[in-house]
């Protein structure tokens, strides 16, 4: 048995390709996968995540200065073109509050209500709620990438992963071995 | 982009090349011998070209947005990574 396994191993050993010939088919197949996917995500726009926001809740029991936990969470950071809108929702059962500590934003949520800013200029924006000021909160705002990293940045949102085939072929062969291996053992 | 986000980046796709030749001299090998071993080699080289597309767009595409002080780090798993897969890929041809 061993000694069929070793010449079987032999066999094939013999009738591998030279290694640089097998990368080259691999570099191939690699790169006619990846380049029009990288073309391609080039022209794409990224509209869904522009419009990306980042949620804050007002925490069930905020008014109570024990509680702990008012803005949840109560420090974010976000990236202009990214997700630079935040929406505070009060989940709580009294009004309140968010207040920015510059001024330039303000509103007051009763129960249930909701409030939405959009951040463009990047900084460091504190807030608090006027009615109960034990409750605080910041958000960190990013500028957006700048175009010169890469040519898909242009559009100020997060680039399209652009090795989808790569990695659709690697599943596939995951998944196929997978189930060889599986059925190979059933079958004992 | 740092030079070691480069970096990272020019070895995750030079491994994705190299997974990409052991999985096919996998396959090759599935083929004749249907070695339950060699179908874990296959499961193992394809995890590890996903592993090494992610690294490839974190550090290539996403960089601006994860802290640059872990480059380096990025780079020093993507360079043994290679230098681990060439040991394999010496002792499979």
């Amino acid at each position: 048995m061993a000694a069929r396994n070793k010449a079987a191993s032999v066999r094939i050993k013999r009738r591998l390709p030279p290694p640089l010939v097998i990368v080259l088919i691999a570099s191939l197949a690699a790169l006619s996968v990846a380049i029009p996917a990288a073309i391609a995500q080039g022209t794409t726009t990224v509209g869904t995540i522009n419009t990306g926001v980042a949620n804050v809740s007002i925490v069930s029991g905020a008014q109570n200065p024990n509680n702990g936990v008012f803005y949840s969470p109560a420090s974010i950071t976000v990236v202009i073109g990214v997700n630079n809108t935040v929406v505070w929702t009060n989940h709580d059962t009294t009004n309140h509050t968010v207040v920015a500590v510059d001024n330039s934003y303000s509103d007051t949520l009763a129960p249930g209500q909701t409030f939405t800013h959009t951040y463009t200029t990047a900084g460091v924006y504190n807030y608090h709620c006027t009615i109960h000021t034990f409750m605080m909160g910041s958000v960190k705002v990013l500028a957006a990438p700048s175009s010169s990293t890469t040519s898909t940045s242009s559009s100020g949102g997060i680039p399209e992963f652009p090795f989808e085939g790569v990695v659709v072929i690697a599943v596939t062969a995951v998944v196929l071995a997978s189930y060889l291996l599986v059925r190979q053992t059933r079958r004992g | 982009m740092d030079v070691y986000a480069t970096a990272a980046t020019g070895m995750s796709l030079v491994n994705i090349v190299l997974l990409g030749g052991l999985l096919y001299l996998y396959a090759r090998m599935v083929s004749k011998t249907h070695a339950g071993y060699t179908y874990g080699l296959m499961i193992f080289s394809g995890l590890l070209v996903a592993q090494n597309s992610g690294m490839a767009y974190l550090c290539g595409f996403l960089n601006e947005y994860y802290n640059w002080q872990l480059s380096p780090y990025f780079a020093a798993v993507a360079v043994l990574e290679f230098g681990g897969l060439l040991v394999l890929l010496r002792i499979t041809v």
